[in-house]
């Protein structure tokens, strides 16, 4: 009894203000660094790009606006699942849509191309490393939300993990999607998509193993 | 009703805490130090003690730590709660205590530990607050602790008839604030 007392003592003579937004500050904090490391990474990368290609400005504004909603989805997922009686159903119902818009506009795209396209516009010139090259620009996004999170109290540290891996990837996209080369609808569904999601699980896994507090 | 205000007491008093209230601060924790402590007792069982003051001293510790994850604009005791959920079932896997028929039971323990449960708690002890220190006192050990009134008499250094009359008289006004003047026990 006594010892809890001491505790008590202890806490309130450590006691310092907290601001309103101090935890929203911090979360903007994490994701500057991660958009600024993703940028870095994309310039590093550009020096070895081979040549450039024509990218249709629809084919621009879909990448950019599809990676744009899951980020800003899962900054906020972010926010909540940081706290411990946050919930993220409603984010989770959010970037499902947000997949659904892009496939319903990747099978008009396949429906109105000749067949012979096909292959282009799945697979296009990327398709084996898009998926990684948008986890790598996450990469420094997912030690910055990892670090937020670390100080934060999530109850459910895989799900925690996952969430901050798939904000980095959505990061990792968006950015990416300023200098990506490919034209079709259904790569951007596919690869980003996966892309996303590698970093998402990679999340979950480092989440389950250093989230606990 | 009660509830609304319980939350409310916390609440504005967790408001205080995060401007820097020292005095606030320390009335919050003493009052959630009881909660929890009356709560874990009964959840661990007849030799939990130790582990119930060390699983209150974590949720404090991390109430403390972690208070940046309040959100000014939600309940406190939802986000409280979660806390001291999050720690015990944390002590029953730290304890490997895993089988199917352990988990299941950490399941309704978690479901148990709701809001009400605790403001049962909270609400007693408010009313306890009310009475002289002396009733206070005997009234926590005999009808909560579960002490005998001989055992209290030793400890308080009255005599046993003095403690029963006490207790008489302590369980009186309690009623009497519940609006309720019959005598009881």
């Amino acid at each position: 009894m006594t010892k809890i007392d001491d505790l008590i003592e202890t806490l309130v003579s450590d006691l310092t203000p907290v601001s309103r937004h101090a935890l929203r500050m911090r979360l903007a904090s994490a994701i500057g660094v991660g958009v600024i490391g993703a940028a870095v990474a994309l310039l590093v990368s550009l020096a070895f790009r081979p040549h450039l290609h024509h990218v249709t400005v629809a084919a621009f504004w879909i990448k950019f606006l599809y990676s744009a909603g899951l980020m800003c989805a899962t900054i906020i997922a972010l926010d909540r699942i940081a706290r411990p009686e946050g919930l993220i159903s409603d984010m989770i119902r959010v970037s499902a849509a947000a997949f659904a818009v892009i496939s319903l506009l990747a099978i008009a795209q396949l429906v109105l191309s000749p067949t012979s396209s096909y292959s282009g516009l799945i697979f296009g010139y990327s398709a084996l490393f898009c998926p990684f090259l948008i986890f790598a620009f996450g990469l420094p996004a997912f030690f910055a939300n990892m670090w937020f999170l670390r100080r934060a109290a999530p109850v459910n540290p895989g799900l925690a993990g996952f969430v901050a891996g798939v904000c980095a990837g959505a990061i990792g996209g968006w950015v990416y999607s300023l200098a990506c080369i490919e034209n079709g609808i259904p790569f951007i569904a596919i690869w980003y998509t996966l892309g996303i999601l590698l970093s998402g699980l990679f999340g979950t896994i480092v989440g389950k193993l250093s989230l606990r507090w | 009703m009660t509830k609304l205000v319980s939350e409310q007491v916390l609440k504005d008093l967790m408001l205080l805490s995060l401007d820097g209230d020292e005095a606030a601060y320390r009335r919050l924790l003493s009052i959630l130090r009881d909660l929890l402590l009356t709560f874990f007792r009964r959840r661990l069982g007849s030799n939990g003690d130790r582990d119930a003051e060390d699983l209150v001293q974590e949720v404090l510790l991390a109430v403390h730590s972690r208070r940046i994850t309040y959100d000014r604009e939600r309940p406190f005791t939802a986000w409280f709660f979660k806390i001291a959920k999050y720690k015990l079932i944390d002590h029953f896997r730290a304890n490997g205590r895993k089988s199917g028929v352990e988990v299941a039971l950490q399941d309704e323990i978690a479901a148990e530990f709701r809001e009400e449960a605790l403001f049962a708690h909270l609400d007693v002890n408010r009313l306890l607050d009310r009475l002289p220190a002396k009733q206070r006192e005997l009234l926590r050990q005999v009808k909560i602790a579960g002490k005998t009134t001989a055992e209290a008499a030793t400890d308080t250094g009255q005599s046993e008839v003095m403690v029963r009359v006490s207790i008489h008289r302590g369980m009186r006004a309690i009623g009497r604030k519940l609006g309720f003047a019959n005598d009881e026990d």
